[in-house]
């Protein structure tokens, strides 16, 4: 892999991506951070989008990116080089995922709540028309050579079919409970299509669009991607920590990699020797080989999910953060396997008194503060609803 | 702790815990400031604490790990209640249970059935 050269970074590979100079940790508890020495990334700039920011991809012809912003009901266009939202665009209820057709210039968003998928003229950045689905719809992934897009309808448990000329849906192939993330092998004739509930994926021949397997998985899949040398599918299994590396051919799971926590996101390096795992727990993404070794952990904003590597800059990536209304866009600069292994490090609250500090109680609107618990053994749980 | 909700905190949280059938305490934290002064960069996350006031852990997401974590900050000796029903307890059950909470939720909204 060639090192990218840093762009103009807002923050140095040590700090805050958002800028304000504030050491980066991870959060977990057997967290690893690089050793010494220079981080082996470089921030080139953190954008804030709209709400709760979930399908991020890139226009190679323009390098734009486009956001799905799930709560803000939009996507956000925003320049990368310039780190800036240039234009922003309404769509249906509950945009999750985003996919680009190139040839056509037209970017779709799986609304989930209006069970639909919109379809957005990137020349006008309007909506130009909508295609229902299932109910539902969770993730979306272009096929170009057959000139489709499929969509994952959650709760209607089926892959929607698309015609990307008509813009009609032309099949719905069984899949099974939460259904949402997709991946298409072009080379093998194979769509994936990842079953959040069902803990599953459905193997679904390409060509015939019949279902030749579904296979069970670690609880909470909600990411896949396909390494085109071997065949094998990379899927992030969200409450499991873990991404399961599948054997298509075998339908069988060959190896569980493990990820720091809550693995949202996952897309396979250009270079076919990475993948990058956004990790909605930890406010990171891990750069993993394919043999699972964690090679860097590279800190972005909070609660990450979408990932994308830019199609024209290796290495370049862009992470949507739910929890920040933010895209991070940050160099990964590992030609190859780090020559260091990366060390643990505990969460620096660890060891230090919990702050007491007044917030609203859901139930009755009062003020309280975890002063309240002095002198208990007890345990906050830090939860967002999406 | 409910964190980052963005629009409507409080109806989404509520709706979050009854999905969930979370009870006790639940305070909310709409843009994340206390979080971030914590240094909690992700949900979800568990923060566990002794009685002085302590952090003993931060993260522990997973059933197994936080269950390790709990055993380590109640001591070797404690014993922890498994709830009612854990023995008949599995993630597929419960993300079944879940997926039928998910679609009636989405075909009450709709008005759609």
């Amino acid at each position: 892999m060639q090192a990218v050269p840093a762009g103009p970074t807002e923050a140095d590979g040590q700090t805050d991506a958002r800028g304000g100079g504030v050491p980066v940790v991870a959060s977990g508890p057997s967290c690893r951070i690089t050793g010494s020495g220079p981080v082996p990334y470089a921030y080139h700039g953190e954008v804030v989008v709209g709400l709760d920011p979930e399908g991020v991809i890139v226009d190679r012809r323009t390098g734009l990116a486009y956001v799905a912003c799930s709560r803000s009901n939009s996507v956000s266009v925003v320049d990368v080089e310039r780190a800036a939202v240039v234009a922003t665009g309404e769509v249906g209820a509950e945009p999750i995922d985003i996919s680009l057709d190139t040839r056509t210039g037209r970017v779709f968003t799986a609304d989930a709540r209006s069970d639909q998928v919109s379809v957005i003229d990137t020349a006008t950045n309007e909506v130009v028309t909508t295609i229902p689905v299932g109910s539902y719809p969770a993730g979306l992934e272009i096929d170009e050579d057959r000139r489709r897009l499929y969509c994952g309808d959650a709760v209607g448990c089926t892959m929607s079919v698309i015609d990307l000329d008509r813009l009609e849906r032309i099949a719905a192939v069984p899949a099974e409970l939460g259904a949402g993330a997709i991946a298409v092998d072009g080379q093998r004739d194979r769509v994936f299509c990842v079953n959040f509930v069902a803990s599953s994926v459905t193997i679904v021949d390409a060509e015939r669009l019949e279902v030749l397997g579904q296979v069970p998985l670690r609880q909470g899949p909600c990411a896949i991607g396909v390494d085109n040398a071997s065949g094998d599918a990379f899927i992030a299994d969200s409450l499991a920590s873990t991404v399961s590396r599948l054997d298509p051919e075998a339908q069988a799971v060959r190896a569980e990699l493990v990820v720091p926590n809550a693995p949202v996101g996952l897309t396979m390096g250009q270079d076919g020797d990475r993948l990058y795992v956004a990790n909605r727990g930890d406010g990171s993404v891990s750069v993993l080989g394919l043999d699972g070794a964690e090679w860097s952990r590279i800190p972005v904003g909070a609660a990450p999910g979408g990932v994308t590597e830019h199609p024209t800059r290796r290495g370049r990536l862009l992470v949507a953060n739910a929890g920040s209304g933010s895209v991070t866009v940050v160099d990964d600069l590992l030609e190859g396997p780090p020559p260091t292994v990366l060390e643990e490090v505990e969460h620096p609250l660890v060891g230090r008194p919990l702050p007491a500090i007044p917030l609203v109680d859901l139930w009755t609107e009062e003020l309280r503060d975890l002063g309240e618990w002095a002198g208990r053994k007890y345990v906050v749980n830090v939860f967002a609803s999406w | 702790m409910n964190v980052w909700e963005g629009v409507d905190p409080f109806t989404e949280a509520r709706q979050f815990c009854e999905l969930w059938g979370v009870g006790g305490p639940v305070l909310v934290d709409p843009d994340g400031s206390f979080a971030r002064q914590l240094g909690i960069r992700g949900v979800p996350t568990n923060i566990l604490v002794d009685t002085d006031g302590t952090v003993t852990c931060v993260g522990a997401s997973t059933p197994q790990a936080l269950e390790a974590a709990v055993r380590r900050l109640l001591g070797p000796d404690a014993a922890l209640d498994p709830p009612a029903g854990a023995d008949q307890w599995s993630w597929n059950k419960e993300l079944d249970h879940i997926g039928e909470h998910v679609a009636r939720r989405i075909v009450k909204e709709d008005g759609t059935s």
